[in-house]
């Protein structure tokens, strides 16, 4: 590591910070979104590391799945588990699960600016949610940690529920999905969200015992309303995954939205993909709602079947924060029906109306969309 | 639980099986004072074995086995600078390793496509089993012990074996040296002192003698250390590091008692008593950007055998094996992601075994074999989705053998039951199923050692409890996976008494195809990932040569080598990514030479073992391309001897070139090492 950090230390530093974007915070940025990445986890059973591949609006193209856009931009690689990336004080971070680490680079150009080395107890970074130019990140161990943004630097960490992962704002708190990912035998037992208050940088944690069967793990908001997934992984199929809003700091705040399996949120519009573990491809939904009555307004993307257009197996729903265009993470499935987990993925781009507009091919396990407000890294 | 009608079935078939043999028994003790008397036919046995043994040190077994034999002695080892056991698997064809690197890390083999668990181990005359996993670590079998190590793929002309050691599509024979023989009064010792490169030494003894003609020993105890901590080269684009494989520490000893009774001349009852343990760290897979790894597994086994031979009863010989084992592997990882910060896996696995063959030969050109075994296997573990998983296993076979001065041909037909259950939980599937094997060697001309040689074996192997109950992983769904292997060859040893002194040439095609396949792709060193592929096929050739050349008056140069072409293709959907590309961690191309020099002052060698690309994906993703490799060394040893006493010294260089490469992605191999062993033998 004498030999990475000696590297990091040698790469030039970047200026030109901007106010702290919320990219989840649909509709505040006024900045003309002209591309986005796809963040991609690779495989870990096939040793296939992580990756990220680049789209670009104006020329409507993205550089090759394999070719991976971090590696083109720094020489290096991105490393393993690449979970997520956000913008923040001009800067990208991105969220490197295995490899334990939180890139810094700029988001235009990819090129590394820093990167942030968790160590003590706060350790295996998951998912982050940006505020006033600084940046809060759960770790796998158990904590959320308060990053720095101007220096880059792990400021506090606080201890939350088992093994968070998903973590989004609601006004001027966090919620975060407790997943207990790693007590499978105990079926996720202690899972559950917690509800950490920015001011204060203190929690309550709620554990779940109103959805047996079903544990928390992703997190999306519009900066206000907070929706958690709960998955299931009943083999029998009788729990499903559900969507619940979080609306406060007890379990009676909590209600169940529909079910579902992947969500975005964006203005007042809840997107849900509903793709249960065993459901068959021809029962998976992809249903809008209103983020406080929960009704109900209809199908959020247009496919036809063995065209372009159609999901094979969706992967995840990220809408643009200015324009409402909907970007769609699938697997490509394999002959047999499976998934394709050790092939390169794909990205399809709809519009505000659902409309297909173009499908790109991503790397190996897209699980995650940023979007930027430059022109992108070629 | 399983219904009791299932273990009635079992039973009686146990009971049949056992009653079958039985009643064989007291056949042949009834009628071997009739057989005794007809002229020649006491003699049969003998007069088979004698011959067998005389054209044996003439003729390479290699050569006359109907199918595909590749065997190293421990002399043949040394010639061929032979470092470890992995190596010496490498110098055998059509074997395809997995090494995790360095003296700590498993290595596992895998022949001609099929995987691991298709491959079987017998130790001493008994099939080591591993309901677990399936996959047995070779590198716990030091070769210090080892008289010789051999491979079988398919099935040979040795018949008189158990029913369990026809049940595999390949086998690796691993015979340890024997006690003193009976005509041998003296104290026989051995004490050797390996040391070598990163924190490694080996301390070795052996000590035998027959305490009577009819009674003889021998204990043998090792111990090694290894710190393991090779570096090596991580290159990650423009950033190349010199880094060292942290957290691989491994402490393991093994004991071991023989003792062989011969309570007449022609019948024999060996008693082995066995305890290994190995306590290890594990480095894991290099992971860019995060060095820690905090892993940990102790592996012990104890297994107590006996094995009775009597080839006194004329036309009729027996074999009765029993065997207990009890094996416990415990991982541990400490990450504060865990509940508790700590993860344990622990198996216990019991096995109890019993076999009998009975062997037949009613002329000198017919035999038959027939063998029943019973195996029962345990074991408990937090880990599965059951409880307690057990099976019970009976194999019987029976085999014709057919002799003549040109052909030499055997057909087998294996019978295969097996009942699964838990004693809490839905059990996987249960199996029975017929299996025959059909195998020939013609030599065409009377004046040459020229063989022409065809076989044919169908075997399907039974799901492992990882498979089948693995906490989600596993399913009781999960198939057997069915296999059918042709062979065919041509073998031709020269011998003569001029500069070429011998010449043995092997070459085989082979055509495998497997249903159900089941192929394994390693997370780490100890957690496997299944895919059921449903259909491969595996095509390819193996060519051996070894020549010993004499160059002066006790000078010879003496060559080994091998060459392996394989193509193993999932076959499962033409549509598939995956459809007939090359399976993963298996080479196109591999192969290993050797080159020695034998002469009185110092022997050297220089040895050779590689391997083409590989992927770590079965849809071969060109990002999980693992580079090809040759990786070289060399070796120089001397023998002084003094009456009874000799003194060995023995300097190996691995890896002379400092090649960096891997076996399985993210497991580095090391780099240059050296070894000096020094032994001392009072013979």
């Amino acid at each position: 590591m004498k030999k990475l950090t000696f590297w990091l230390l040698a790469a030039f530093m970047t200026l030109g910070f901007t106010a702290c974007d919320d990219n989840e915070n649909g509709g505040e940025a006024v900045e003309t979104i002209s591309g986005f990445y796809t963040i991609n986890g690779g495989n870990k059973r096939g040793k296939i590391p992580a990756s990220l591949t680049a789209y670009d609006y104006t020329t409507g193209e993205s550089i090759k799945p394999l070719e991976d856009a971090f590696f083109a931009a720094n020489g290096i690689a991105l490393g393993d588990g690449a979970q997520q990336a956000v913008i923040c004080n001009g800067k990208m971070y991105i969220a490197m699960y295995t490899s334990n680490l939180i890139w810094v680079v700029e988001p235009e150009t990819l090129k590394i600016i820093s990167s942030i080395k968790p160590d003590g107890d706060a350790v295996s970074p998951r998912a982050m949610a940006a505020k006033d130019n600084k940046l809060y990140c759960t770790m796998y161990t158990g904590y959320v940690s308060e990053i720095d943004a101007t220096k880059d630097e792990i400021t506090r960490n606080l201890k939350v529920g088992s093994n968070p992962d998903g973590i989004a704002l609601a006004g001027n708190k966090l919620v975060v999905a407790n997943t207990d990912g790693m007590n499978s035998k105990n079926g996720y037992a202690d899972n559950g969200v917690s509800i950490v208050d920015l001011a204060t940088f203190t929690q309550v944690e709620i554990k779940n015992t109103k959805f047996p069967g079903n544990h928390s793990t992703e997190v999306a908001s519009n900066g206000r309303d907070a929706f958690v997934v709960m998955q299931s992984y009943d083999e029998t199929c009788k729990i499903l995954p559900i969507i619940v809003k979080v609306a406060g700091n007890t379990e009676d705040d909590i209600v169940k939205v529909c079910n579902g399996t992947n969500i975005d949120v964006w203005g007042n519009n809840l997107y849900v993909i509903d793709a249960p573990y065993y459901g068959k491809a021809e029962n998976i939904t992809y249903k809008v709602y209103d983020v406080n009555s929960f009704a109900e307004k209809g199908q959020f993307i247009k496919q036809t079947s063995g065209s372009d257009s159609e999901i094979l197996a969706p992967n995840g729903v990220f809408v643009d924060p200015v324009g409402g265009d909907i970007v769609m993470l699938s697997y490509y499935l394999k002959a047999d029906g499976t998934n394709a987990t050790q092939e390169p993925s794909y990205a399809n781009i709809y519009d505000n109306a659902g409309n297909f507009k173009k499908r790109i091919d991503c790397g190996v396990g897209a699980r995650a969309v940023t979007f930027i407000h430059e022109k992108i890294a070629k | 639980m399983k219904s009791n009608g299932k273990s009635k079935v079992l039973s009686k078939t146990v009971i049949c099986a056992f009653v079958g043999a039985s009643m064989f028994v007291p056949a042949m003790s009834a009628s071997s004072s009739e057989y005794a008397t007809r002229a020649g036919s006491a003699d049969t046995v003998g007069k088979n074995l004698q011959e067998f043994e005389v054209v044996s040190k003439r003729v390479r077994k290699e050569v006359t086995s109907t199918a595909p034999l590749f065997n190293l002695t421990n002399e043949r080892m040394k010639t061929m600078g032979v470092t470890d056991i992995s190596d010496a698997l490498h110098r055998l064809p059509g074997v395809n390793i997995r090494d995790y690197g360095g003296a700590g890390g498993m290595k596992t083999v895998s022949v001609r496509g099929f995987g691991t668990t298709h491959t079987g181990v017998i130790y001493d005359g008994i099939v080591l089993s591993d309901c677990q996993s399936g996959k047995i670590d070779l590198a716990r079998y030091s070769l210090d012990n080892v008289g010789s190590l051999s491979l079988i793929v398919g099935d040979n002309s040795d018949i008189f074996v158990p029913a369990k050691a026809s049940a595999s599509a390949a086998s690796i024979i691993i015979s340890t040296m024997s006690v003193p023989g009976p005509l041998d009064s003296l104290w026989h010792v051995t004490g050797q002192m390996r040391v070598g490169a990163f924190g490694t030494y080996n301390p070795y003894f052996k000590v035998g003698k027959s305490i009577t003609p009819k009674f003889s020993f021998s204990a043998i105890g090792e111990y090694t250390h290894g710190k393991n901590n090779y570096p090596f080269t991580l290159e990650n684009g423009k950033l190349v590091t010199r880094e060292r494989r942290d957290n691989s520490m491994m402490n393991s000893w093994h004991g071991e008692v023989n003792t062989r009774w011969r309570p007449t001349s022609a019948s024999t009852l060996d008693a082995k008593l066995y305890y290994y343990d190995n306590n290890r760290q594990l480095p894991g897979p290099v992971i860019l950007y995060n060095p820690i790894c905090r892993e940990k597994l102790r592996d012990r086994n104890f297994f107590g055998q006996l094995t009775y031979k009597n080839l006194s009863l004329s036309k009729f010989s027996f074999q009765g094996l029993a065997k207990f084992n009890w094996d416990a592997s415990h991982y541990h990882d400490e990450d504060g992601k865990y509940p508790g910060g700590e993860l344990n896996e622990t198996y216990y696995q019991r096995e109890v075994y019993a076999s009998g063959s009975v062997l037949y030969l009613p002329t000198d050109k017919l035999a038959f074999n027939y063998s029943a075994d019973y195996a029962y296997n345990v074991m408990t573990t937090n880990q599965l989705e059951v409880i307690a998983p057990w099976r019970h296993s009976v194999l019987q076979s029976l085999t014709g053998k057919f002799q003549n001065s040109w052909l030499l041909a055997t057909a087998r037909l294996l019978w295969s039951i097996y009942d699964n259950g838990a004693k809490e939980g839905e059990s996987s599937k249960d199996a029975n199923k017929l299996s025959p094997s059909l195998s020939v060697s013609v030599q065409p001309f009377r004046d040459r050692l020229f063989f022409i040689r065809a076989s044919y074996k169908n075997i399907f192997r039974m799901t492992t409890f990882n498979e089948s109950y693995y906490y989600h992983m596993g399913s009781t769904s999960l198939r057997p996976e069915d296999t059918d292997q042709f062979n065919f060859g041509l073998t031709w040893q020269y011998n003569s008494a001029n500069w070429l002194q011998s010449l043995v040439l092997t070459g085989d095609v082979y055509y495998n195809n497997v249903k159900d396949k089941i192929v394994a792709i390693p997370t780490n060193m100890f957690i496997w990932s299944m895919t059921n592929l449903d259909k491969a096929r595996a095509f390819g050739a193996d060519v051996t040569a070894s020549a010993t050349f004499n160059l002066a008056y006790r000078q010879n140069l003496v060559f080994a080598g091998n060459y392996s072409w394989q193509r193993v293709q999932p076959r499962t959907h033409p549509g598939n990514p995956d459809y007939n590309k090359q399976v993963a961690y298996t080479p196109i191309h591999s192969g290993a030479a050797s080159l020695s020099w034998e002469n009185p002052w110092v022997d050297v060698v220089f040895h050779a073992t590689g391997a083409s690309d590989r992927y770590g994906t079965n849809t071969n993703l060109p990002i999980t391309r693992i580079k090809g490799y040759v990786d070289c060394g060399a070796s120089l040893m001397r023998s002084f001897k003094f009456k009874r006493n000799t003194i060995d010294l023995r300097f190996d260089l691995t890896n002379l070139f400092d090649t960096q490469y891997e076996i399985v992605a993210s497991y580095p191999m090391p780099g240059r090492a050296w070894k000096f062993t020094v032994t001392y033998k009072l013979n």
